[in-house]
């Protein structure tokens, strides 16, 4: 029984002044996170079905599993099936107060489904379906079958410069570098925590 | 789960930006907060008990008097306070609401009390979580009925009753007879005749002395004009009787159905059907059968007795149990039966003649009472005789006291599973209706959120101050990343009702006249790319939206008396949903949302009606809407918020209904 496995296992996690040193938040904003982080999981770990239920409560009109899925495995560093605060700390650092090349390479880890440093077709589908998928069905213009495919066919011409067919971490870089509305759309959560 | 929507919001914001890369569209600007202030402890002092707490804690609950500005209307600038002069024990409960997201019931707690207070504080008793929501429902039901008893009572005992049809004052007589020495008189004499027409049923078979030369006669013969008379004088009460409540009886079809009344029926037609059928002889035998039918005027004591009233109705409540106990007897019965004629055919001159003949058998010796009129014979009968007796002991014993106990189990049962249920459609339902309004809480607020960014780009600043205070930092941020998700993708949200779809995609909220033509600049502009027609989009919009906005802040604060009367008119042409919540406005009499319905701070919840007239606007009878679309504005707030009396984020307060699942 996995519920009973999480709440045995009360997970304390490093001291403030490791996280300190290993995240760019201060410590107000760290004392904030994990009051917030430990009201909602008293036991300190979240399994990915927790994390897919609290990650679809924001999207109630599509499914966001999936995306909440890759989401899981994007944030869990060490691979251990459960995030504890380190994980979700340590995340957010880099998507709210890292650096422009740091953020993309989220991104890029992300998207790589199966970490092996390049993109390809099929796992971008993926990605791009499992984002579709949180719109859900009503949506204006209504959601056509191929919507997901083109998308990815956009996306890799703008990013596969060599024509490989895959997209290599270089590649990307190099691409949304270059991006204005790329960049700027990085910073807009800047603000967040 | 407002409080797991505002912990986890950031997270999910900064996760967002995995959608950035892939995004066709530029985003859209993130809601910046003017006045970023850190989190910070508040001191809530009640009545002399001071609680703690961070200011986030309480602003989770935005539509409540502590998540709300409404505090700042009991902050002591002494003593850097706020403080509150209520009762610092259901306050517990209340803060420990904000803490866990769990409102408890208290069960020491009075209920009128705590209910107060959940008013006071702004919070709706339907999120009392699962663990005390029946017990606080059922004690509110049973303070309501012993009011509602005690105000009867008190009416009774005064005696002036409002003046009743003679109709009504007839029927409220037969049915309490305490009610007027008349009633009373009746009620007895009714009583007194059943008894006598009882009596003399029983008494006319008795054998009452000999006629000379004859056998003996039973009393109904040798008195037989007597008995008829009685007979005919019983009949003539009970049948006056049975015309009298027919005639006061408020729905005299309802009462023909009624059980009593059939009753009535079925102990006077013997009498009448005696009358009319002639002294024909083969008849006779069946005048004799209906005769018995007057044995049912003893059930006419059940209007008499409340005992026997309950006892019928615990029977029929039984009835599946019963019929069991029936069916499991009739099976044992049949099987000894058959093995009892099987055993003693071989026995001479045996009783056993038939299966069915063994039935009187197997009973009588089941139910121990063992007539003895037929005995088995042969060993193998004596034996499964033996076995068929000592078997019957356990199979009536066993089921009587689970029965009795069934009586009692499943009559209260009934009762609390009925009333659960009732109350579990009616919560489901408004919960329901809450969900629906968040899913729209977000075109309302995008389209709000929209006018906002115009209005700052533009720097029209007489309507900034009315617009920004309406969302929450948290709704807006969560607004906002639903938009980011459009722009990644491509597309936009629609509600889920297809009527809806089209016209509450493109319409703008607050704008009650000219229509047609403001529709048509929506049209236009939504058809393209937001970003790609922001500049021509803002000019209408803000060339409308200023003036609308003057013609509001004119036209509104005269009106807030009539508001009430608009809103239940308009409630009539609005979608199921949304009618649901404005059908249920009508009944909010807390002295709060009166406060609201006639708030001086007008403006504010005139924005948010406007964000929920957005969605009524759509429904096809414009030409009807627009004379009274001034005096609609204000109550809509208190109607779409789920009876929650707040002049704040309506829309919050959905996202809040949500959370208590």
């Amino acid at each position: 029984d996995p519920e009973l496995e999480l709440l045995a296992v009360r997970h304390q996690p490093e001291g403030l002044e490791e996280l300190l040193a290993r995240t760019k938040f201060t410590k107000k904003e760290l004392q904030g996170l994990y009051r917030g982080f430990k009201n909602e999981c008293p036991s300190g770990l979240v399994d990915e079905e927790t994390f897919k239920l609290i990650y679809s409560r924001f999207f109630p009109q599509g499914d966001a599993s999936s995306y909440a899925h890759f989401l899981f495995d994007a944030f869990d560093a060490d691979h251990s099936g459960t995030l504890c605060f380190q994980d979700f700390v340590v995340g957010l650092s880099v998507l709210l107060r890292g650096t422009v090349q740091q953020k993309l390479r989220w991104a890029f880890d992300l998207y790589d489904v199966n970490k092996d440093g390049c993109i390809t077709k099929e796992e971008m589908l993926e990605i791009i379906t499992s984002i579709y998928d949180m719109m859900g069905r009503s949506t204006h213009p209504p959601l056509r079958d191929n919507a997901a495919a083109q998308h990815v066919e956009l996306f890799f011409q703008k990013m596969d410069r060599n024509g490989d067919g895959m997209v290599t971490f270089e590649e990307f870089l190099q691409t949304c570098q270059e991006d204005k509305d790329i960049m700027d759309s990085l910073q807009i959560f800047e603000n967040t925590i | 789960m407002a409080a797991g929507v505002a912990a986890w919001l950031p997270f999910a914001r900064a996760a967002a930006i995995g959608w950035m890369p892939v995004a066709n569209c530029p985003m859209p600007l993130a809601p910046t907060e003017k006045n970023k202030r850190q989190d910070e402890l508040i001191i809530l002092n009640v009545s002399g008990r001071r609680f703690q707490t961070w200011r986030t804690t309480l602003e989770r609950y935005p539509d409540t008097l502590l998540g709300s500005t409404e505090k700042e209307f009991f902050f002591n600038e002494d003593t850097k306070e706020y403080f509150f002069d209520r009762d610092p024990e259901v306050f517990r409960c209340i803060l420990n609401f904000y803490r866990t997201g769990k409102l408890h019931y208290p069960r020491y707690e009075c209920i009128s009390a705590y209910d107060e207070e959940l008013a006071f504080y702004g919070i709706l008793p339907e999120i009392i979580g699962d663990c005390c929501y029946e017990e606080y429902k059922d004690r509110k039901r049973e303070n309501a009925e012993r009011l509602m008893d005690d105000n009867d009572s008190e009416n009774n005992q005064e005696g002036s009753m409002p003046s009743l049809s003679f109709r009504q004052t007839m029927w409220r007589a037969f049915e309490n007879p305490h009610t007027s020495t008349l009633a009373l008189v009746f009620y007895y004499v009714t009583g007194f005749f059943i008894a006598v027409s009882v009596i003399t049923n029983v008494v006319e078979t008795v054998p009452c002395g000999t006629v000379p030369g004859n056998k003996e006669l039973p009393c109904g013969e040798r008195y037989a004009v007597a008995f008829f008379c009685l007979d005919t004088a019983c009949v003539m009460i009970f049948t006056v009787e049975y015309l009298l409540r027919l005639f006061a009886a408020p729905s005299r079809y309802r009462f023909i159905r009624s059980v009593m009344s059939i009753i009535d029926v079925v102990a006077i037609m013997p009498y009448y059907i005696g009358l009319v059928m002639t002294n024909n002889e083969d008849v006779s035998g069946a005048f004799v059968t209906l005769r018995v039918f007057r044995v049912f005027r003893i059930f006419k004591f059940s209007r008499h007795s409340q005992g026997l009233r309950i006892l019928g109705y615990t029977l029929k409540s039984c009835a599946s149990e019963l019929g069991f106990l029936l069916f499991s007897l009739t099976m044992a019965i049949i099987i000894f039966a058959t093995v009892m004629f099987y055993a003693e055919k071989g026995s001479s001159a045996s009783k056993f003649t038939s299966i069915p003949a063994s039935f009187w058998y197997t009973i009588v010796t089941m139910t121990t009472l063992g007539y003895g009129d037929m005995v088995p014979k042969t060993i193998a009968g004596k034996i499964f005789g033996s076995i068929c007796s000592l078997s019957g002991v356990l199979v009536i014993a066993l089921p009587v006291p689970v029965i009795v106990s069934n009586f009692s189990r499943i009559y209260h049962q009934n009762q609390r599973a009925d009333k659960r249920r009732a109350q579990k459609k009616a919560r489901l339902a408004r919960i329901r209706v809450a969900k629906t309004g968040s899913s729209n809480a977000y075109l309302h607020s995008k389209r709000n959120g929209l006018l906002n960014e115009a209005l700052e780009l533009t720097g029209s600043t007489e309507d900034e101050p009315h617009m920004t205070k309406g969302t929450s930092l948290i709704e807006s941020q969560h607004h906002h990343l639903l938009h980011c998700l459009e722009k990644t993708t491509g597309l936009s949200y629609l509600v889920d009702d297809p009527l809806l779809s089209v016209r509450t995609s493109t319409i703008k909220n607050h704008e009650f006249i000219d229509e047609q033509l403001f529709e048509q600049n929506c049209m236009e502009s939504s058809m393209q790319n937001y970003p790609s027609s922001r500049s021509p989009s803002l000019s209408s919009h803000h060339g409308l939206t200023t003036s609308c906005c003057s013609r509001r802040n004119k036209k509104t604060t005269h009106l807030p008396n009539s508001s009430v009367p608009a809103t239940r008119l308009r409630s009539m042409q609005e979608l199921s949903t949304i009618h649901i919540q404005c059908s249920e406005q009508p009944s909010l009499t807390t002295s709060r949302s009166s406060l609201n319905m006639k708030s001086d701070d007008g403006l504010r919840p005139n924005c948010k009606a406007a964000q929920i007239t957005t969605a009524i606007i759509s429904i096809p009878t414009p030409p009807a809407l627009t004379p009274e679309g001034e005096s609609r504005p204000p109550p809509s707030s208190p109607s779409h918020s789920t009876n929650i009396p707040t002049t704040t984020t309506t829309t919050t307060s959905n996202i809040v209904k949500v959370s208590a699942l």
